[in-house]
């Protein structure tokens, strides 16, 4: 299955680009899809958004809702926001 | 028990602007004792002090200008200015806010708040020099916006000085007319600028040498400490220093909260502008308030466009949406120039944008046309149109005088069922959330003492899952979740603090309650207040107030029927992912809210126990002698 992932602000730097496809297992998981980041980027700076993400430092949406459960099973077709958190006013 | 007021400058200055007079009174330390300050003081003296029925553009209406005792201290972001009078947009309460350098600089003059009543006979302006009260002419800087005032007002002062004053918009009585300070942190929201436009006031200017004295430095300096440390380790620290609150523009517009074209929320083309990535590249500048490391203010330089040229203070997150996402305008270089312009003229940016989409929608429909709007197409998107209309607004020339009194009023003088497309609560324009995509956030919206404002009780467990996450879509438990966060909001109010900075401390402690906690603390060692030691009382302190405020409105005459959102937010169903379907649930929310508040059911009016309960037995008396109580 396909899915895309947006990166936003501090993910997409550190990733170095606003969006991508990614090809999944059926099946897959939030988990699978940010380790499978590690075909674009390298190692240490996808562990580095593992670390964001568990810190709170990095918010998952999928489909406009928030998830944080990195075992979320994904869907094809699913769009996913990588975002570091921020309040409006 | 400390019978001296530590922290507090002691002082109220009242200022009689009919009768001509400067009255200095000690802050009473029951005051102080039951209401903490800032917001808190406002609450209660609008309580004592204004008859039902005032006219809020009548000299009878009063501004109180309130402070905190952490204002002026090195305790980070307690240093905000607090407006509170009746509003001439929803004739009810009103608290609006603002930051910048006013506020401790009123502090250092030595007053904890400034009482502002009557009507100056011709236009005024207030010069403070700590004990030293003036009322001087005005008459040269009446008519100029807010940069020409500012800049006069010091030289014939003091450089140094800091200052409120109101634009051109606020002389001509426009009810979304705002407060703006020299640095441009406006309280903007409720028509405060008209009520000192109606009292011929100008401007409030004002240079302080003194300082507050605290009553335990030594465990101070601690708890400051640890408020830097928690600050630099939250991770909401570096998304407001950064680019302050439009970090999240496009994400919100994601994750269906952030409302498209006057609520009707369809897609808005082009977004993807919306991005941080694109909006830091405007940024020049980055700036704050005083003692505040957050820095959340940025100021934007345009290069290119019809506009380049400026720099000013940027369009933050709800300038942002007003003048770009319900209007449908995408053109970055206009929604900074309208927002320059709205400082500047002294408008009220959300309530502008909002009203401006009002009418935008009312031309699609047919409902107005070229020959109610001075000839100008007012098409979706269009941003030049939108600078055109907030200066005709603010002037009010043409469309713009009616537009000046607000969506409501607008509608009415316009009719042919326009009022359907006022997107409001208690007459106050609809900021930049969707209750449909929020059940708890809306629910404040519905019940706020001031009308559709996200501030009285913005939700962090539903718009950002912090400290816990609760699903935005779901109803149960949302009167609950409503009212503790109404009740955590007044408290840290009444405590002078920043809603944002609050947000930081709290996603750096992962806890409310840990927050809370230290804010009792601090307050204390500032004070020697012993009663602020706990927080638990400042939880109590909370709901006094909200509980306050909503009397004021029952006084009024409000009850259950004004907690209300338009038909469009309880009816349509919301068009996009991820609240694709959802309505409002206005009424079993609302049942929810009011048993939880101990308020009747029927009416929305708080109980006489629940009342007592909070120490506001008097409240509950004027109520009962006047027929209002349930």
């Amino acid at each position: 299955m396909k899915v895309l992932i947006e990166f936003i602000g501090y993910a997409a730097r550190k990733i170095g680009r606003e969006w991508l496809w990614a090809e999944l297992a059926e099946g897959g998981t939030l988990r699978d899809l940010i380790s499978s980041l590690a075909s674009t980027a390298n190692a240490s700076t996808v562990e580095e958004l593992k670390v964001a993400i568990t810190r709170g430092e990095l918010l998952i949406a999928v489909n406009g809702r928030m998830v944080s459960d990195l075992d979320s099973r994904l869907n094809d077709g699913d769009k996913i926001l990588l975002f570091p958190i921020a309040a409006g006013g | 028990m400390a019978s001296k007021l530590h922290s507090y400058a002691g002082k109220i200055l009242r200022i009689d602007l009919t009768h001509k007079t400067a009255t200095k009174v000690d802050t009473p330390y029951e005051l102080a004792r039951d209401f903490v300050g800032a917001r808190g003081f406002g609450a209660k003296i609008l309580w004592d002090e204004l008859k039902p029925g005032a006219d809020p553009l009548g000299p009878e209406n009063k501004m109180v200008l309130s402070f905190s005792p952490l204002t002026g201290t090195s305790a980070q972001s307690f240093h905000k200015i607090y407006a509170m009078f009746k509003s001439p947009l929803t004739g009810g309460y009103f608290r609006s806010t603002g930051g910048g350098f006013f506020a401790a600089e009123v502090k250092f003059a030595g007053y904890d708040a400034i009482v502002i009543e009557g009507r100056a006979e011709k236009p005024t302006y207030v010069w403070i020099y700590d004990n030293t009260v003036e009322l001087r002419d005005a008459s040269h800087v009446w008519g100029s916006t807010v940069d020409a005032t500012v800049e006069m007002l010091k030289e014939e002062t003091d450089r140094d000085a800091r200052m409120l004053t109101i634009g051109p918009a606020g002389e001509r009585l426009v009810r979304i007319a705002c407060l703006v300070t020299d640095d441009y942190r406006t309280p903007g929201r409720g028509g405060g600028g008209a009520v000192l436009g109606s009292k011929n006031l100008k401007a409030v200017v004002v240079r302080g040498t003194k300082r507050p004295e605290l009553f335990n430095p030594e465990f101070f300096n601690e708890l400051v400490k640890e408020q830097v440390e928690v600050y630099k380790k939250s991770p909401l620290f570096e998304a407001f220093h950064s680019l302050g609150t439009n970090s999240i523009v496009y994400q919100f517009y994601t994750l269906g909260h952030h409302p498209t074209y006057n609520f009707k929320n369809t897609e808005l083309e082009n977004v993807e502008v919306w991005r941080p990535e694109v909006l830091e590249k405007y940024v020049v500048k980055h700036v704050g308030c005083f003692g505040c490391m957050i820095k959340c203010g940025k100021r934007w330089k345009l290069t290119k466009g019809p506009y380049a040229g400026l720099i000013h203070d940027f369009p933050e997150y709800e300038s942002h949406w007003s003048f770009g996402s319900t209007t449908g305008v995408t053109n970055l270089e206009a929604i900074a120039y309208a927002n320059m312009l709205a400082d500047k003229y002294g408008v009220d940016t959300i309530s502008a944008g909002a009203t401006i989409a009002f009418a935008m929608e009312l031309y699609e429909k047919g409902i107005i046309t070229e020959k109610e709007t001075d000839g100008l197409r007012l098409r979706w998107g269009d941003g030049d149109v939108m600078v055109e209309l907030i200066r005709k607004i603010a002037l009010r020339e043409g469309i713009g005088n009616v537009l000046a009194e607000g969506t409501v009023r607008a509608a009415e003088v316009i009719g042919r069922g326009a009022e359907k497309f006022a997107m409001h609560s208690k007459r106050l324009e609809l900021p930049a959330y969707d209750p449909r995509a929020a059940k708890a956030h809306g629910l404040s919206y519905a019940t706020s003492n001031i009308g559709g404002s996200h501030m009285i009780g913005w939700n962090k467990y539903e718009i950002l899952g912090m400290p816990e996450r609760v699903d935005p879509l779901a109803v149960e438990g949302k009167g609950l979740l409503n009212k503790k966060v109404q009740d955590q909001i007044a408290a840290f109010e009444a405590a002078g603090w920043c809603a944002f900075a609050e947000l930081v401390q709290t996603a750096g402690y992962e806890s409310v309650e840990k927050t809370m906690e230290w804010l009792g603390k601090i307050l204390y060692a500032a004070t020697g207040v012993e009663e602020f030691k706990d927080s638990n009382y400042l939880w109590l302190v909370g709901e006094r107030v909200y509980n306050l405020e909503r009397a004021f409105n029952v006084r009024e005459g409000f009850t259950r029927k004004e907690d209300w959102l338009p038909e469009r937010i309880q009816k349509v169903p919301f068009p996009r992912t991820p609240a694709k379907g959802q309505v409002f649930e206005l009424d079993k929310l609302l049942d929810d809210y009011y048993t939880v508040r101990g308020w009747d059911v029927k009416t929305g009016i708080p109980t006489r126990k629940r009342l007592e309960d909070l120490g506001l037995s008097y409240v509950a008396d004027e109520l009962q002698e006047a027929g209002k109580l349930a």
